[in-house]
């Protein structure tokens, strides 16, 4: 056979055989849409450095897996001064010998805003392995004074005025020697003295070591039985401060459990405050308040202790607002990434049913580990909107932000916030037979917000409060390891605003744990005065009310904490701050 | 011959070819047919040869797991196990063998590669798809979706036995509120077994998610007896009644579920077969806590001690865990001279153990006080009694917030004689206690 005519034979097959492989050849995918591609505008714009905020989060040595510098630290947003300016205290995890917390004045000159470090000599500098801050007057000297958590200890400063705090709390009888998380005050006992809850997390043991596939990692929770809250009553501040710790006769000691989010409020409408407890991957606690003389958990039976499928997730941050405006409160509770964090609708008085997926939560553009969280109204629609801060407990099989380090840069995650759409309300409502509205329904608007949901960072606190005086909620972040962030809001075409700020000249402070609603037309907005939520932070303690198209409210109702409602009938125009007096309303 | 073959060419028509002409004719088309055979059979072999070793180049190589050094027994096991797919790289047993061991160790993203492979390999097997999708659960439930029908798909085609397809699919379904299809693949799954608890929880959800109320109280209610679901069909059953109005049911079933231990895990044969595959450390330590959490304290000290034995027999480091959790498992059994060996072998390990230090303070205090009270030798009993205190004062330099540890010191240095230092210590075990417990507060009462 001749050569050229095996050739001819091959070659036909050859050609086959490539047209076949060429026609099975892979293809090259379709670029995928750009993931972060904005489709809006975005909302919080980073201004840091710009209002001078110069605060790195100090956790400590890393490598050694101590717990507590994975979970801290918070902040609190509070006027100390007086001066009407919102300033900031911001809590440090680096032991006794580690870095202080700093507080820093908020100065304006010709509109510019700058944060000055004024900690040096406040009182407020202290070092421990700081966590949460929860602010109130415990005195009634109408100046807001400070508590301070840590692991191990936590520590109460009463405001002196002129940038000056004393610490008090022995001499206040108030102790804790656990690994405290959030606090709150709240007058539980309606006796005008605000009372003191400090969460506690897990009884840790730092030299136990934990490994999961096989490498050093931060403990989880259930490594540690969980602890009791403590209660404290505050007896009185007639002759200096003093508390007493009425744990077990206030019911809280029955339970313990790895507290980390607080929230007081009236959950039953019986008009006295209770206490709202996240949690982490144990069922939540709702205490409801005996009538002032003790509290009983009852959150299962309301609903609130686990989700919709009956588990028990990751609480971690706690938020509270009306977000379907039905006029009932609506809490938030942050999760781990692989859950969802969760929103419970109060449907019927006392009774919370958790609606995530059917509030259009349960599909975010990305998953986190949240902590800190607000329930706000940013852009002035009169719908409040969600933002999480997230960052991850276990390490993650990437690196994730190498701009952290080596260690932080694995635990980074991308931030959220959802926007509660004011459109047509979602799908129809299964229970509640007499509402005709569906359910609210959140868009997921982080793509937009590169500056506050782009970069991945290991945040924990998540404060909220109008710090430029424009109306507009900013927000401030805490990281571990890392810089604590300003944002500023820069929602074009905000609604029209008001802030209201409530005070008891009888008691000479802000009426915590009274509600604000506020009436336009044949809509009510309601607002809670409560600095303390989110995740150990306490927010600007006024209540803000995004308007929408209105530029005045035709009437404001306060239903102060001693239950008595006091309307203020007179219309007011918007966009502006007020404040509310006790008494001067129409009795 | 010659003549006929001559005579024979003369009678042929003179078109034909010669004979000579013919013969070679003929062997050349031998030759050629052969050479053709032989160009052909060369050209199967070198495609069989090409093929063979173009297979075992392009074999995919079974993923990398980062076993930590400390983990001996787990790194043979997976060595074992890829070393098989490497033989066998075309074996959906092996592929499944080795992701079946990944996920029963916690390494769900290598154990995802390998389930991909082996459903590549035998697209008919149910477990592949569906321990893919398992493996994406709970984190990201849109990824396990598909696998999950899949798997549903397989099962229905080959009348499986086990409901874990429809189960794990619709409660997927229900978690994202896609109803219909949840609901669709519940009862595929009653109809395989009707008496599944899960199967009636999850309808339960449904019927309450709908607003169904006294379907989701019917249902719910056959899901309260069973430990797979009595917690959480309990909490439901709570809100439902409280729903439907019958408060004092609604008050019952609160209280039942906040006093029961979380739910087990539905039995889910797919993955149990991972996990009986599992030899890593955390499992150990999971399955000791199960047997103690069941009563089973000899089973979980064979466990430990088999454990203790395989890492001693590597020459690897051995872990202070296993000697504290052996340690803290002798006590419980009463075997002290045991239980303090244990605990010293955890001490050499991990010299500021809290836990291994905490536990021998309280085998060394309370086995002098046992001998103080059979009235032994009061030099001997203060030194034990000392030696209670030692390491109960380096639990305290571990843990400063350990009230038992200073409950044990106080009354260990009250022996001893030390009254001042012994009220101190005491007055911080009050201070430190969980509220209600009154031991410390006991001790301090009888020192005054």
């Amino acid at each position: 056979m001749k050569p050229w005519r095996l050739i001819g034979w091959c070659l036909p097959v050859a050609v086959a055989a490539g047209l076949l492989v060429w026609l099975c050849r892979p293809q090259p995918s379709t670029p995928p849409p750009a993931e972060d591609t904005p489709l809006g505008p975005p909302w919080f714009a980073d201004v840091t450095d710009a209002w001078g905020l110069s605060f790195v989060h100090d956790a400590g040595p890393v490598g050694h897996y101590f717990m507590p510098q994975a979970l801290g630290s918070g902040a609190a947003l509070f006027d100390f001064d007086g001066d009407g300016l919102l300033d900031i205290y911001l809590v440090q995890n680096g032991g006794p010998k580690g870095a202080k917390n700093r507080l820093f004045r908020q100065e304006r000159s010709s509109g510019n805003i700058r944060f000055v470090d004024v900690s040096a000599g406040s009182g407020l500098d202290l070092a421990g392995y700081g966590m949460g801050v929860a602010i109130g007057d415990v005195n009634n000297d109408g100046r807001p004074d400070v508590l301070v958590t840590e692991y191990g200890a936590i520590h109460l400063f009463l405001n002196q005025g002129q940038g000056k705090f004393v610490e008090v709390t022995k001499e206040a009888g108030l102790d804790n020697p656990a690994w405290g998380t959030s606090a709150a005050f709240f007058d539980y006992d309606k006796d005008g003295w605000l009372d003191l809850v400090v969460v506690n997390y897990v009884d840790y043991d730092p030299t136990w070591p934990c490994t999961p596939g096989g490498k050093p990692e931060y403990c989880a929770p259930k490594t540690f039985p969980g602890r009791v809250s403590r209660l404290f009553r505050n007896l009185g501040a007639r002759e200096g401060v003093r508390f007493k710790d009425v744990t077990l006769e206030g019911g809280l000691g029955k339970l313990a459990g790895p507290g980390l989010g607080v929230l007081c409020a009236d959950f039953n409408g019986d008009g006295w405050p209770d206490i709202l407890i996240a949690n982490d991957g144990q069922p939540n606690r709702l205490w409801i308040n005996q009538k002032g003389k003790a509290f009983k958990d009852e959150a299962i039976l309301r609903g609130i202790a686990y989700n919709r499928l009956g588990q028990a997730e990751a609480g971690m941050g706690v938020a509270l607002a009306d977000v379907d405006g039905d006029g009932r409160f609506d809490p938030f509770v942050t999760h781990l990434t692989e859950e969802t964090h969760t929103l419970w609708l109060q449907e019927s008085l006392g009774a919370f049913t958790d609606r995530t997926a059917a509030v259009g939560l349960k599909g975010p553009h990305w998953r986190g580990t949240g902590f800190g969280t607000v329930l706000e109204d940013f852009d002035h629609d009169g719908w409040p909107d969600i933002a999480v801060v997230n960052g991850r407990i276990a390490r993650a099989s990437a690196m994730m932000n190498a701009d952290l380090g080596p260690h932080w840069g694995l635990y980074a995650e991308r931030n959220q916030l959802f926007a509660n759409d004011p459109g047509p309300r979602r799908g129809t409502r299964a229970s509640g037979a007499t509402r005709s509205r569906g359910y609210p329904g959140f868009r997921d608007v982080s793509r937009d917000n590169r500056d506050f949901c782009g970069v991945p960072n290991v945040a924990r606190g998540l404060c909220c409060g109008d710090l430029d005086g424009d109306g507009g909620l900013d927000l401030l972040v805490t990281t571990a390891g890392g810089r604590a962030r300003l944002y500023r809001n820069v929602v074009p075409q905000r609604g029209h605003w008001l802030i209201v700020r409530a005070i008891d000249p009888g008691l000479n402070r802000d009426a915590y744990g009274a509600q604000v609603s506020v009436r336009v037309g044949d809509k009510t907005y309601r607002r809670l005065i409560n600095p303390a939520s989110s995740y150990l932070c306490s927010n600007d303690a006024r209540a803000h009310f995004g308007l929408g198209s209105a530029d005045h409210v035709d009437e404001i109702e306060v239903l102060w904490p001693d239950g008595k409602r006091e309307p203020f009938p007179r219309g007011r125009r918007a966009d502006q701050a007020i404040v509310l007096r006790r008494g001067e309303g129409k009795r | 011959m010659n003549v006929e073959r001559r005579t024979s060419n003369v009678e042929r028509p003179t078109s034909e070819p010669t004979p000579s002409l013919g013969v070679r004719h003929s062997t050349f088309n031998v030759r050629r047919s052969l050479l053709v055979v032989l160009v052909l059979a060369g050209l199967g072999l070198a495609t069989a040869a090409g093929w063979y070793v173009w297979r075992r180049l392009t074999a995919p190589e079974p993923p990398e797991v980062p076993v930590a050094s400390d983990d001996p027994v787990l790194a043979e096991a997976v060595e074992a196990a890829r070393g098989r797919v490497r033989q066998e790289p075309y074996s959906a047993a092996s592929w499944g063998q080795l992701g079946k061991l990944l996920r029963g160790s916690g390494y769900k993203e290598q154990a995802e590669v390998c389930f991909a492979q082996a459903e590549r390999l035998d697209p008919n097997e149910v477990r592949w798809p569906y321990l893919r999708g398992e493996s994406r659960l709970p984190g990201d439930p849109d990824a396990a979706l598909p696998h999950l029908r899949r798997a549903a798909d397989l099962a229905g085609r080959s009348a499986a036995d086990s409901v874990a397809p429809w189960l794990r699919l619709a409660e997927v379904l229900l978690e994202k509120r896609e109803n219909e299809e949840a609901e669709k693949n519940f009862r595929r799954a009653r109809d395989v077994d009707a008496s599944d608890p899960s199967v009636y929880l999850g309808l339960g959800l449904l019927a309450e998610e709908r607003g169904q109320l006294k379907e989701s109280r019917r249902h719910l209610e056959r899901a309260r007896h069973s430990p797979l679901t009595q917690q959480r069909a309990c909490a439901r059953l709570a809100v439902v009644c409280g729903r439907l109005g019958d408060k004092e049911a609604a008050a019952q079933f609160s209280e039942r579920a906040a006093a029961l231990p979380p739910d087990s895990r539905w039995i889910d044969p797919y993955l149990a077969e991972c996990l009986q595959l599992a030899v890593d450390k955390s499992n150990v330590f999971l399955r000791v806590e199960q047997l103690e959490a069941q009563g089973r304290a000899q089973d979980a000290a064979l466990l430990l001690e088999q454990m203790v034995a395989s890492t001693r027999s590597r020459g690897c480091p051995a872990d202070a865990r296993a000697y504290v959790g052996l340690g803290r498992n002798l006590i419980q059994r009463g075997d002290a001279q045991g239980a303090e060996r244990a605990l010293l072998s955890a001490l050499r390990l991990a010299p500021d153990n809290v836990r291994a230090h905490y536990q021998l303070a309280r085998l060394l205090y309370e086995r002098a006080a046992q001998r103080r009270r059979q009235g032994g030798d009061p030099a001997e009993l203060r030194q034990q009694f000392r030696a209670a205190a030692d390491h109960a004062r380096r639990a305290i330099a571990g843990k400063p917030d350990l009230a038992e540890a200073h409950l044990i010191l106080g009354q260990a240095l009250q022996e001893d004689g030390q009254t001042d230092e012994a009220r101190r210590h005491l007055e911080q075990a009050v201070r430190l206690s969980k509220p209600g417990d009154t031991r410390a507060q006991e001790a301090l009462s009888k020192l005054k």
